[in-house]
């Protein structure tokens, strides 16, 4: 049975002909199910153990990728698996799962192709797009080796998907989340100063990780979680392989930006 | 992967980790994929693929590679399986040991080198032989 939980902010007004019109494509396609929708009073967590308890197999999330977050955390280590119909603004998931829009995802979810997700741990939290932070005070600490940024970074990050705007391989399937470290870029003067290298940009750094601590050099920083929950350093990290089963699209794009040299 | 006579600039989707000027790496680093050097390192550096030193790179740790080139700063011995080319621009404080070795002109070398172990090998083991009869 399919449950398919759409998030509060799809009960605005402009979003209501587009799930008339998903709801009629779903019933169509027949696979018609559940249809929740999140208010003040009804919240995430009792929606899906209302779900589960009703023998739900797959749960739809309708929403933006915090939607997907939100679900993708209480349906870890039970055997769901989980959809995405892509609805309003911050999707960045769904079209790097093939997934291009609410009706395209309508269509997926009838052809059922299930790819196993690798899934970020960090302390009792999981997530399935990244952590970021904006502090250089950060240390990654891996089992032989520590990553300490220098003070002309301008964000950190760890990706199991490519969500940022800096080029690099990503697979979320691969059981290796990415860790990036993206300088700042060149002031006018800097570049003015330094004008033989003013054509070369100042390159990221990129780093294999299975598992790590998140610490720091004086005080704790703070980590966003899939750009919506934040935690304080330290924090252990590992990467869980295949873990999350999740609906696709035919072509996943592995975002394979070749990395200039 | 890297041959040894192919260079990362067509390869270059195929870095699985970059070093970039922005960080620091110290302890004893491993990996099995290639590897580009613009930033600091200290310890050890250990890859089975490619390693790719550029002229902003400053790398005091002993390296074991299966092919490399080296542009920047290093202080440490290099061990590689296959080819160690080293740029003009190199300044090395260590032993450098590989199969082949390129070094060019005005590049800065302060150490041994070792150059085909299993060939000097086979030459001392026939003048052995010859000795002997």
């Amino acid at each position: 049975m399919n449950y398919y939980i759409c998030d509060t902010f799809t009960n605005r007004k402009k979003y209501q002909k587009q799930l008339s019109k998903i709801e009629l494509l779903l019933a169509n396609l027949g696979i018609g199910g559940k249809l929740c929708r999140l208010t003040v009073l009804k919240n995430i967590e009792s929606l899906l153990e209302e779900a589960m308890e009703e023998g739900a197999e797959n749960i739809v999330a309708v929403g933006n990728d915090q939607t997907v977050s939100k679900v993708a955390n209480l349906i870890m280590n039970k055997k769901i698996t989980l959809g995405i119909i892509p609805i309003g603004e911050g999707n960045l998931l769904a079209p790097a799962l093939g997934i291009n829009s609410a009706e395209e995802a309508c269509r997926i979810l009838s052809a059922r192709k299930v790819k196993k997700l690798d899934v970020g741990q960090i302390n009792e939290q999981y997530f399935l797009l990244g952590l970021e932070s904006a502090d250089d005070n950060i240390v990654f600490n891996l089992e032989n080796y520590n990553i300490n940024p220098l003070p002309n970074n301008e964000a950190v990050g760890l990706y199991n998907i490519n969500i940022s705007n800096y080029n690099f391989r990503s697979n979320p399937g691969d059981g290796i989340m990415e860790a990036v470290f993206a300088p700042k870029e060149k002031t006018f003067w800097q570049k003015l100063w330094h004008k033989k290298e003013e054509s070369l940009p100042e390159r990221i750094s990129v780093f294999p990780i299975k598992k790590m601590t998140i610490k720091h050099r004086k005080n704790p920083v703070t980590i966003n979680i899939d750009r919506q929950r934040t935690v304080k350093s330290p924090a252990e990290v590992t990467v869980l392989k295949n873990q999350l089963r999740v609906i696709v699209g035919k072509g996943i794009k592995q975002k394979s930006i070749a990395i200039q040299c | 992967m890297f041959g040894k006579n192919q260079n990362l600039e067509n390869e270059s989707s195929s870095v699985d980790t970059i070093i970039g000027p922005s960080v620091s790496v110290e302890g004893n680093f491993k990996g099995d994929g290639n590897i580009i050097i613009e930033g600091e390192v200290k310890g050890s550096l250990k890859t089975k693929g490619y390693l790719k030193a550029s002229e902003t790179s400053v790398i005091a740790a002993s390296i074991v590679a299966g092919d490399a080139e080296i542009a920047g700063q290093l202080t440490g011995n290099i061990k590689v399986k296959g080819a160690l080319e080293i740029k003009n621009t190199a300044i090395i404080q260590g032993d450098l040991e590989a199969q082949a070795i390129t070094v060019a002109h005005g590049a800065v070398i302060n150490g041994n080198l070792k150059m085909k172990a299993e060939v000097t090998e086979k030459i001392y083991s026939e003048d052995e032989t010859k000795a002997d009869n």
